[in-house]
């Protein structure tokens, strides 16, 4: 099992997840929206297709970040 | 409790659970495969540890166990991992690199047969309530 910190840059939570499931199956079960943020692995920009990767494809073996980043410059 | 058995560069973590059995828990009720230390009465969230079938490679980490295949004799959950490097005594390596998981591992063990039967028992009770017409 790994330790996943899932959320975006202002808030984030862990949750505990098998290594081989998909960065996606993670995040809708978290319920986070993953289509309006940009999403970053451990600081790292993901790129299109790589929500459906898993944890392992990326060397992820122990902990992680799964974070979306909000852009908060001007926000009301 | 769990057995850790070298075998050449490998280790195999077998646990006194049925593979089959942890993974009827991970459907049913999946919060019940993780376990928490406790400070004056009150769970740690972090350090929570949770055990888990997997149809991909297992793991052992401090966050828990993925175990991805039974024993031939029994069907025993078991995950094998590589026997960790370094110096010194293999035994001692060993119980450094996985003895914690070992340990939080007993505690789900002795707790899950009592819900494992549970869930079985509402099954029975469930599959006995279906009707063919």
């Amino acid at each position: 099992m790994i330790r996943v910190y899932i959320g975006d840059n202002v808030n984030y939570n862990f949750v505990t997840v098998d290594p081989s499931r998909t960065l996606k199956s993670v995040l809708e079960e978290n319920h986070i929206d993953y289509a309006r943020s940009a999403m970053n692995l451990d600081g790292a920009a993901l790129k299109p297709g790589d929500l459906d990767k898993a944890f392992t494809d990326f060397g992820i073996t122990t902990s992680c970040y799964l974070l979306g980043v909000k852009k908060l410059d001007n926000a009301a | 409790m769990a057995k850790i058995i070298i075998a050449g560069d490998a280790t195999v973590i077998k646990s006194t659970l049925k593979l089959e059995d942890i993974a009827l828990v991970q459907k049913s009720r999946p919060k019940a495969l993780t376990v928490y230390d406790e400070e004056d009465g009150k769970k740690i969230p972090e350090s929570a540890f949770t055990i888990g079938v997997t149809a991909g490679k297992g793991s052992v980490t401090g966050f828990g166990i993925c175990f991805n295949s039974a024993s031939h004799d029994q069907g025993l959950a078991q995950v094998t991992v590589p026997v960790p490097a370094g110096e010194g005594d293999l035994k001692e390596r060993v119980a450094e690199a996985y003895g914690v998981a070992v340990t939080k591992l007993a505690k789900l063990e002795a707790k899950l047969p009592e819900i494992i039967s549970g869930i079985k028992a509402d099954n029975a009770a469930m599959l006995g309530s279906i009707e063919m017409m």
